[in-house]
């Protein structure tokens, strides 16, 4: 549509003008009017952001409002507010507005750049440019080349944009604070450059003056900044926040499905009945009871935790069980490699539907292994149990548990446990991921 | 040794109190008066503090930066019934303490704690006449499996040689098939590592298909029987062992070696 209004306004102003000039300025609405839909597509996919992440900023939207607020300080409105007779003066009050502006952003910007997390020399260095900028923003205006002071100020949101962008540890949406320099510098710069090309007689015929001179500039320069840098980031954060809220779900389903009322309750009866026969046993199966609480506690609170700790959680869950069961429970632990990250409770879950559904405490090898070993930079992860097996394809209507682990597994780490089971031939989970994969995973997800 | 002990609640203070009766230790309880802790802190100089983290009067974390500002070697131990980590603390606290306590207490944790406190390497005691067991600080060790117990009276009876994997294999599973031996001597190897190390007593180096027993810290019945520092030997050795057959003829012919030099 941008394309054919564009089309027909060259079209209209070519038939009534001939000049070189005016077609020039023709080309440039053509263009004006691509950039202002390319900006009104990008407010239209803020504000869904906007509203997917409640975190988020209004990043376009104070763009526009910049830039409407940079266009009332242009020279067509101040002649509309018929100031021409001191036309002069007005240029110098802009003027020294301007630099007057620029000083409070340096400052500002300085300050904002300690809520990035960037290092202390960076900081200085950005500290450094700043200052460096507005000296020469100052001389450059002072010498009539505004053109490079307008190139200054987009190299600087561009270096800032870019690293918004790039920096996993900046997140879009949570350190957005900084926006508002950004914008100030870039629609003041732009507005400096209008003025200065207007002024130069380079396109004085141009009919519609410098407002929309400056919007076609300013949209189209940030429609470049916008789909090179932002857009991503503003992608990774849509992406991050709905993993988030997915993760949070599940998380709630694991901690529910961790209370377990009978089983504390079976628990404190077995450990009373051990105090009427032995204290010491009492005093053993106490402590082996607040450990595994506070396991459950501490899960709560953390997505993933070291494997040698998730397998702390499973002995202590298996001695508790050992505790109330007749015939103690053959657990191997079959560890080559243990220097990496599970998500918490995951294994348990599946250590405990094998030891509700296997029973391998029937038969008279009965086992369940946890295995881990490492090959070629791939961890292979197994939990097996020679018990009775199921048909995997029930898993659906019968363990919301083993449903939750496989789908923590997934959102944290990227890899879905396998199931492998039938009938009489015992059940056996594995899981293969590659050796960075898991901690990499985490970090991006928590950062 | 000197130590003290700040809880707010009688209930803990009990139940430290039937763990430090019998032992030589001089202790403090102090409910959470801040002036009553420091002012003994100052005359008294203790060597520890167990303290609490969440008391009506006081925060415990706080109250170590005080007692560590006047006594800068005074060593603490957070006992507490929630998690705090090493990271939530200040440098300085950290830097002074020893460990977590958690509630309800662990008695061999607090064993452990206090020799740290006493700065005192703690020794294990094993016993191998008869049937074979460890001790530490008078309390047996309770290994969390049998296997992993025949293991190390196994690298016991090894005398700090190096115990290969093929080695502990065809003395422990003489009857099982390869592949199954060597999972079931990974399984007795991590539940020996982690039972060494919740006692935090790390005496034996775990390698690549071996291990070795660092025998520093160890005091055996039958090590000392070899050296003739005791005559305990009554014809059995770590009787449960089928393996331990092998070592009977040399502690015989020891016993009537000494016989004759008698």
């Amino acid at each position: 549509m941008a394309l054919v209004v564009g089309v027909i306004s060259v079209a209209i102003l070519s038939s009534t003008n001939t000049s070189s000039t005016v077609y020039f300025s023709g080309f440039l609405i053509y263009f004006s009017i691509i950039a202002l839909f390319l900006f009104t597509l990008i407010i239209i996919v803020d504000c869904y952001a906007m509203f997917a992440i409640k975190t988020s900023t209004y990043h376009s939207l104070l763009m526009a409002l910049c830039i409407m607020v940079c266009c009332l300080l242009s020279e067509d409105y101040l002649s509309l507010l018929d100031l021409s007779s001191a036309y002069g003066t007005v240029s110098n009050i802009v003027q020294y507005g301007v630099y007057t502006l620029f000083l409070a952003i340096v400052v500002i910007f300085f300050d904002f750049s300690y809520k990035l997390g960037m290092s202390k020399k960076r900081k200085l260095s950005y500290f450094a440019v700043c200052v460096l900028s507005f000296v020469l923003f100052a001389a450059l205006y002072r010498v009539k080349l505004h053109i490079l002071a307008y190139c200054l100020g987009l190299a600087m949101t561009v270096e800032l944009s870019y690293y918004t962008s790039h920096n996993p540890n900046v997140h879009c949406f949570n350190s957005h604070s900084f926006r508002p320099t950004q914008f100030i510098t870039f629609a003041l710069s732009g507005l400096i450059l209008t003025n200065t090309i207007y002024s130069s007689g380079f396109v004085e015929n141009y009919p519609f003056g410098t407002t929309s001179f400056y919007l076609f500039t300013s949209t189209l320069v940030y429609a470049f900044i916008y789909f090179s840098f932002i857009r991503k980031a503003t992608k990774r954060d849509l992406a991050n926040a709905q993993y988030r809220a997915k993760y949070e779900q599940v998380k709630s389903g694991m901690l529910q499905a961790q209370i377990k009322p009978h089983f504390v309750f079976n628990v404190l009866l077995s450990i009373k009945n051990l105090y009427h026969s032995d204290t010491e046993l009492g005093d053993e199966a106490i402590d082996l009871f607040s450990k595994h609480l506070r396991a459950q506690v501490e899960a709560a609170g953390a997505d993933m935790v070291p494997f040698e700790k998730e397998l702390d959680t499973i002995r202590v869950f298996t001695d508790l069980e050992n505790i109330r069961q007749d015939k103690e429970l053959n657990l191997i632990f079959d560890i080559e490699y243990s220097d990496f990250q599970i998500p918490a409770l995951s294994l348990q879950t599946f250590i405990e539907n094998a030891i509700k559904y296997s029973r391998i405490n029937e038969k008279e090898d009965g086992y369940i292994r946890i295995s881990s070993r490492c090959e070629n930079g791939e961890i292979l992860l197994e939990i097996s149990d020679n018990g009775v097996g199921f048909d995997p394809s029930e898993i659906r209507d019968t363990s919301y548990g083993i449903r939750n682990s496989v789908e923590r597994f997934r959102l944290l780490t990227g890899v879905t446990p396998e199931i492998i089971s039938s009938p009489g031939n015992g059940t056996s989970i594995m899981i293969r991921f590659n050796k960075s994969s898991s901690e990499k995973h985490h970090e991006n997800n928590n950062s | 040794m000197k130590i003290i002990i700040v809880d707010d609640e009688l209930h803990a203070l009990q139940l430290f109190l039937s763990d430090l009766i019998g032992l030589d230790i001089e202790y403090r309880f102090f409910k959470d008066d801040k002036n009553a802790i420091l002012k003994y802190v100052v005359y008294e100089n203790p060597d520890g503090v167990f303290l609490d983290v969440n008391m009506p009067g006081i925060n415990g974390i706080d109250l170590a930066s005080e007692l560590i500002a006047i006594k800068p070697s005074i060593k603490i131990v957070f006992a507490t019934g929630m998690n705090i980590s090493e990271n939530a603390l200040p440098n300085d606290v950290a830097a002074n303490t020893v460990g977590f306590l958690y509630k309800p207490y662990d008695k061999d944790k607090l064993y452990y704690y206090l020799s740290e406190i006493a700065n005192k390497t703690r020794k294990m005691t094993v016993k191998t006449f008869g049937s074979f067991d460890c001790f530490i600080d008078d309390r047996i060790v309770r290994f969390s499996s049998a296997k992993s117990k025949e293991l190390f009276a196994l690298l016991i009876a090894y005398r700090g040689k190096t115990l290969t994997m093929n080695d502990a294999i065809s003395q422990i599973w003489p009857d099982t098939d390869v592949d199954k031996s060597k999972i079931l001597y990974r399984d007795a190897v991590w539940r020996l590592r982690k039972t060494l190390s919740e006692l935090h007593f790390d005496c034996v180096d775990f390698r690549r298909a071996c291990l070795v027993l660092n025998k520093s810290n160890l005091i055996c019945d039958s090590w000392d029987y070899a050296e003739g520092k005791n005559k305990n030997y009554n014809g059995e050795f770590m009787k449960n062992y089928d393996w331990s057959i092998a070592y009977l003829p040399i502690l015989d012919k020891l016993n009537s070696n000494t016989d004759t030099t008698t």
